[in-house]
């Protein structure tokens, strides 16, 4: 099993044909993608195998595809310190569907995980605790979203007779063009 | 009779006092405090907001650190001044119009400004004076 595709097809006799949708080989790290009910399935399956031994999740991300039906696609990245190999994992998702967490497989993972729910706004299944990880629950919306304005949706204030901060919208300002500035200098 | 004593009003004793005993406590939220030297500018540093005479705040402030600031702000007792060191406390500097950074004076009422990325020692020490020659 010294080669990627041998690796990749002994993955994929493991599980069933629709389960493992695509593999690919890029910069010498096998990357397969996964169907959203396969996922646990497949990540226990990486960890557990003698094979295999991705003992180790290193990072899950995600990327927002606003055009397309299904908007998001979660990378997980695993790594196995013994046999000094990597593979990622990508799976498509929907802006309205929980994702199953991968907390019972990869404990580290349910910070991963509130990190994708406060910056995509994916949601999780049997997660237990998806309050937001690093920004102020006042900040309001999914800065990743390739559909959040720039500067924000909500701004923060404190009012002194209140006595109590005040979260109110932002207007949104019209955006210079830069590019379009700069040319108009030049040719002056 | 040893003249080892002076008459003077009790408020203008201690107007007195706290004119000339300043204590800052520094909340450095960004790099900004290290890198003005806001040491060498020679205010005693106080990190109990209890005894503290003036806020100096520094960086960024997000959404997450307004409550703090706020917090300790509401700690100090009455004679109070907020100094607000850097263009990240001005307006939010390199992180102006993020999503998650506030304007210091949107939180707390600030007395002055200190502008520059990192602002010198010496605006530092102007400040100071500026904010002493107001007499608070």
């Amino acid at each position: 099993m010294e080669s990627l595709d041998d690796f990749g097809q002994y993955v994929s006799l493991h599980f069933a044909k629709q389960d493992i949708v695509g593999r690919e080989k890029a910069f010498g790290c096998l990357t397969l993608t996964v169907l959203r009910a396969a996922l646990v399935r497949t990540v226990s399956f990486l960890r557990d195998d003698a094979a295999c031994r991705f003992t180790q999740l290193t990072d899950i991300t995600a990327v927002h595809y606003p055009n397309r039906a299904e908007e998001f696609v979660l990378l997980y990245r695993l790594t196995s310190p013994m046999l000094n190999r990597r593979i990622c994992l990508k799976m498509q998702t929907a802006r309205d569907v929980a994702v199953a967490s991968l907390g019972g497989v990869f404990p580290n993972a349910v910070w991963y995980e509130r990190e994708i729910r406060e910056m995509f706004g994916v949601s999780f299944e049997n997660h237990p605790d998806l309050r937001r990880l690093l920004i102020d629950e006042s900040v309001g919306g999914f800065p990743l979203r390739k559909d959040f304005p720039k500067a924000g949706k909500n701004k923060l204030s404190y009012d002194e007779k209140t006595e109590s901060f005040v979260v109110s919208e932002k207007q949104p300002e019209p955006q210079k063009n830069l590019i379009a500035l700069n040319l108009a200098g030049e040719s002056e | 009779m040893e003249m080892n004593f002076f008459a003077a009003s009790l408020e203008k004793l201690s107007a007195w006092a706290q004119k000339n005993a300043i204590a800052a406590m520094p909340l450095p939220l960004g790099c900004c405090l290290g890198e003005s030297g806001a040491v060498q500018a020679g205010i005693p540093v106080c990190y109990n907001p209890r005894q503290a005479d003036i806020l100096v705040v520094a960086g960024a402030v997000s959404f997450k650190a307004a409550p703090v600031v706020r917090r300790v702000y509401d700690m100090m007792p009455a004679p109070k001044a907020v100094v607000s060191v850097g263009n990240c406390a001005l307006n939010g500097g390199l992180f102006a119009d993020s999503y998650a950074v506030v304007r210091l004076a949107d939180i707390v009422p600030v007395d002055c400004f200190v502008k520059g990325c990192p602002p010198t020692a010496a605006d530092f020490a102007a400040a100071l004076a500026d904010l002493k020659g107001k007499g608070r």
